[in-house]
């Protein structure tokens, strides 16, 4: 049927369907040609006619358990030929005997399934599967004589079968650990379970419930799996509700199941399930713990946190089991069957690899594969979260990896009489730490992941929900708190959330000063990263106070790092800038760049900074041409050095712009400014604080162009950002004022005087008297003033504005010298000629 | 630095629905409540209350719910249906009878399911609406008022759907001619 005819059919069955049998015939005569469509809508409508209370009822669902034998009330005497002794162990799948049979002589083990087989096909099926069982033949898998199908008391049809019987079996994990085996020999043991599972395997038989208990060992130490394919004759319904089997029990066998096993969507198992199976099971022998802790509340949650957690690494369970260990383990349970070892005997291989340390075949997942994976569940903050979670891990990466400092050691080592003995006690404390970090960051990654929270997690969040937790993790290691408070300092700075990252910096710098018999290299960085996020906060006097302050400490110091201390340099500079000391802060720039020069560090990010401060310090001295090369160079450097899109290089291209603006190449500097705040928005987001400048800047473009509705958009997005930082964050002085201008441009006086009040009280209160941004504002608010008919007002503000402007620009200033003809216009106007004279060859000394 | 409130992506409903109603599921399927019967459509309704009273659940708009439950519950039953199914086939699968369970009602159901799912599937590639119609009443039990307002049409056109849906189901699981099934008139 056409799309055509369809249409037809649903039009007609619409109009005729209330009409009586007559009347639909009459009107489909008269509105229908088409024979096709015709005989259907005749057809639908009587199917209409009696479908009355078809569907009107919601589907009901008789409820239906399988009925599971119930273990027998009396154990049986005898099951077949077969003579039981006693019960070995029960299950949810059945009961194990010991049996002997009379012919021929000898013990057999018998299982009795719980499941009835009510008729006689399905009893023939089950002959049948285990007939193929009973040809797998190998001295590792416990062999199958027989089965059948056993009526017990109550009439039930109960089928067994009977395998070969192995005495003084003990399970592989019980066996390892009563015999205490070595690495060596659990590996002969483990590669003795994979070929016996591959056997199988060629035989296309998947096990689909290999666990320790379902490997044997014997006294002469040859395993022996057991119950091939059972797993499979049982299978019921779903992996969840197998067989009324009790929660516990459920939740026993979960622990060995694969990811594709408790997904209920899954397709078809292959042999690769085995090789997951195996992997936990070996993963236990090796560390004496299962890969993760499952949730016994429920058997869903279990499922999830097989499907979606990562295997905690082994390195943790046991410190031993590191490196190529680590990822023949991780590669066994991988997620994807598709990343698993492919084969059991691939596995095997490089647990012979392994063994005799020759290099493995696995690739190891490294810690980019683990974030891709952790944050593929979460794709729509992948990128910022794997930031943070990068951010972390490097941190942890210096606990675990971060061997204590020579000096620390050399000492230890001095003191003691015994140097083995000391270094063997470094080395468990920093496996202790590298244990106690772990441990922390399992703890927010859980706290991040989706059983714990109903929403997508933000990074925001990850890190906040992992603040409470860092005191408590590490009360007796403040060291280690220092460190991740650090680092987590720097993570809310690269998120834009200054005030939280300078509580952390804050912190660690406490604790580490509080323990001095720390890395002097950390406690300097830290220190570092208070200069940075006064900065960011606007800060400024208190930033420059302490900058100067490290800096006289560390050249005193002998072992200050070149790097550390050229980093203190160039925040002290933009310290110094944002205070209006831009010749000092140029200096202060320049310094830094020298020592970078002299030093053999590797140092191009902080090199690339300096040049773009410098250039923006520069400019805002008055100097635009002068800028302009700093901030070249440092384009250039940076799109060699970073990614494309990387927000240093929008800070460079909207500084550019901003030259381009005073220089009043308004088109230039626009197409140059919207590229930053895309790159900023791509990769930081369109809340980061680091948009304002940018924002601000545009903002000004428009106002000159009077697109007032464009400006007026972005100095409030500005004010948004700046006060998401701190309500009295300075730099909203500079922006209220432009805002100011804006409204006085619109001849909006009121609001105008209102934003110049504020911009003044808050340039005021947040910078050291006399700062250039204070006589700015005073500058452009004394023009509305006088504007609006109040000149005196206007003179009272350009007094105070113009030796401000004077020492901080300087009184060749173009802006200084521009003020003081303006304030000398206005005094002539007033009648007042002296003073309009003075001020008039004050302005015209430099020119 | 404030952050919105969450709001769920449809795939993330999704995934939160389906979850709840598989736990609910697999209670009942498991025999842990006392009633004998239960209803795909109570059970979407439970689920619903179950992730409303959870705390931040408030986000949670009951039609907006219902709606992606409603296609869950309908693949939940759907798969259970073919298990069950395959079981009695042997399926290739799993050997085992259940007992004396199994009766030819219960096998006329499932039998049942899967015509109407496969009905559904063809009914949605002519005409999708008239096939959601089906899967939100049927399946999520809502009203056709709910329907009209979750699918942004009017309870008229709603109307006309859910008749022509159902008689066009009708036809395709009772099969070609409606006038022999017809009954009997009084």
């Amino acid at each position: 049927m056409t799309d055509h005819q369809w249409q037809e059919v649903e039009r007609l069955f619409d109009e005729l369907r209330s009409l009586t049998e007559t009347q639909r015939e009459n009107e489909l005569t008269r509105q229908c040609e088409d024979e096709e469509v015709r005989s259907t809508v005749l057809q639908l409508l009587q199917h209409h006619d009696c479908s009355t209370g078809f569907l009107s009822d919601n589907p009901r669902q008789e409820l239906e358990t399988p009925r599971l034998a119930p273990f027998p009330s009396q154990a049986p005497v005898r099951i077949g030929n077969y003579q039981l002794i006693r019960p070995i162990a029960a299950g949810g799948m059945g009961i194990v005997y010991e049996a002997q049979q009379s012919s021929p002589h000898r013990r057999v083990a018998i299982k009795l399934l719980r499941i009835s087989v009510a008729s006689e096909s399905s009893s023939r099926r089950f002959l049948h599967e285990v007939d193929i069982l009973g040809r797998l033949q190998h001295p590792g898998i416990a062999k199958i004589h027989d089965a059948g199908v056993h009526e017990d008391e109550t009439g039930l049809s109960l089928p067994y079968f009977a395998m070969e019987f192995v005495p003084e079996a003990k399970d592989i994990l019980r066996f390892s650990v009563e015999r205490k085996l070595a690495t060596q020999e659990l590996c002969q043991l483990m590669v003795q379970v994979c070929e016996a599972v591959h056997h199988a395997h060629l035989r296309g038989v998947i096990h689909r419930d290999l666990k320790p208990a379902n490997i044997l060992v014997d006294e002469n130490g040859q395993p022996r799996v057991i119950d091939f394919g059972v797993a499979r004759i049982a299978e019921t319904e779903t992996a969840f509700s197998s067989m009324g089997t009790s929660h516990g029990e459920l939740i026993g066998t979960l622990r060995y199941m694969s990811p594709e096993q408790c997904d209920p969507g899954a397709h078809d198992l292959d042999l690769r399930t085995d090789v997951y199976s195996l992997g936990v099971t070996f993963y236990e022998l090796l560390t004496g713990e299962l890969p993760y802790s499952l949730p016994t509340s429920s058997v869903i949650k279990a499922a999830m946190v097989i499907r979606e957690n990562l295997p905690v690494p082994p390195s943790r369970r046991c410190p031993e089991i590191t490196g190529d260990w680590e990822t023949v383990l991780q590669t066994a349970l991988a997620k994807d069957p598709e990343d698993r070892y492919q084969s059991v005997m691939a596995l095997a291989e490089d647990i012979r690899r392994v063994q005799t340390h020759r290099p493995i075949l696995a690739r190891p997942p490294g810690l980019w594969t683990e974030i891709r994976l952790w944050t593929r569940r979460r794709r729509a903050l992948a990128v910022s979260l794997a930031i943070v979670v990068a951010a972390i891990l490097a941190g942890a990466g210096l606990a675990t990896f971060g061997f204590l400092d020579a000096r620390r050691s050399e000492q230890a080592a001095r003191r003691s009489e015994d140097a083995e003995k000391n270094q063997r006690l470094i080395a468990q404390q920093q496996r202790d730490e590298s244990e106690a970090v772990t441990r922390f960051l399992e703890d927010i990654l859980h706290a991040a992941s989706p059983l714990e929270s109903k929403h997508e997690v933000t990074a925001r969040e990850l890190l906040d929900a992992s603040l409470p937790r860092l005191a408590s993790s590490f009360v007796n290691r403040p060291d280690v708190e220092a460190r991740l408070r650090h680092t987590l300092g720097r993570a809310y700075i690269a998120l834009g959330s200054y005030s939280e990252a300078r509580k952390q910096i804050e912190a660690s710098l406490r604790l580490r000063e509080e323990h001095p018999n720390n890395d002097p290299a950390a406690l300097s960085r830290t220190r570092v990263s208070l200069v940075f996020v006064r900065n960011l906060l606007g800060e400024y006097a208190e930033a420059e106070a302490y900058a100067s302050q490290v800096i006289a400490e560390s050249r005193e110091s002998s072992t200050r790092s070149r790097e550390i201390h050229a980093e203190l340099l160039m925040h002290r500079g933009t310290a110094l800038r944002g205070l209006g000391k831009f010749h000092q802060a140029v200096k202060a720039f320049e310094e830094c760049l020298t020592g970078l020069d002299s030093a053999d560090v590797d140092a191009t990010e902080i090199r690339i900074h300096c040049l773009q401060s410098m250039g923006a310090s520069l400019a805002d001295s008055g100097d635009p041409d002068a800028a302009e090369s700093p901030l070249r160079e440092a384009l250039e450097e940076a799109e060699l050095f970073f990614d494309e899109g990387h927000p240093e290089v929008a800070q460079l291209l909207g500084d550019l712009g901003e030259i381009l603006r005073r220089k009043n190449d308004l088109d230039g500097a626009q197409s140059l400014i919207e590229e930053a705040i895309q790159i900023y928005e791509a990769s930081l987001g369109a809340d980061h604080p680091s948009l304002y400048g940018a924002l601000n800047n545009l903002g000004m473009i428009h106002g000159e162009r009077r697109r007032f509705d464009e400006a007026l958009a972005c100095y409030q997005r500005v004010l948004r950002l700046l006060r998401a930082q701190d309500a009295r964050h300075p730099e909203l002085a500079a922006t209220m004022k432009n805002l100011a201008e804006l409204h006085f441009a619109r001849r909006e006086f009121r609001k105008a005087d209102a934003l110049y009040e504020q911009a003044l009280a808050m340039s005021r209160s947040r910078y050291p008297s006399g700062h250039y941004e204070t006589g700015i504002i005073l500058q452009s608010f004394a023009s509305s003033q006088d504007y609006q008919g109040n000149p005196e007002g206007a003179i009272e503000m350009l007094t105070e504005a113009i030796p401000i402007l004077e020492s901080t620009l300087g009184p060749d200033d173009h802006r200084t010298r521009g003020t003081l003809e303006y304030g000398a216009q206005i005094l002539e106007r007033m009648g007042r000629r002296h003073e309009a004279e003075d001020w008039r060859s004050r302005a015209r000394t430099f020119e | 630095m404030d952050f919105p409130p969450p709001t769920p992506s449809t795939s993330a409903l999704a995934a939160i629905a389906y979850d709840e109603l598989r736990v609910l599921a697999a209670r009942h399927l498991r025999g842990e409540r006392d009633d004998h019967t239960f209803q795909p459509t109570v059970l979407v309704h439970e689920a619903f209350l179950r992730l409303a009273e959870q705390k931040g659940g408030d986000w949670v708009n009951r039609g907006q719910f219902v709606a992606v439950a409603s296609a869950m519950m309908r693949r939940i039953l759907v798969d259970h249906a073919r298990r069950r199914l395959a079981q009695r086939h042997g399926g290739g699968k799993v050997l085992l009878e259940i007992s004396a369970d199994s009766t030819v009602g219960e096998k006329g159901r499932d039998l049942e399911m899967l015509a109407l799912h496969e009905a559904l599937e063809q009914l949605a590639q002519k005409s999708p609406r008239r096939a959601r119609v089906v899967e939100l009443r049927y399946f999520g039990g809502l009203e056709l008022e709910e329907i009209a307002t979750q699918l942004e049409v009017t309870v008229r056109t709603i109307t006309n759907d859910w008749a022509f849906s159902r008689a066009w189901l009708h036809r395709a699981l009772r099969g070609g001619s409606a006038t022999e099934k017809k009954p009997p008139s009084p």
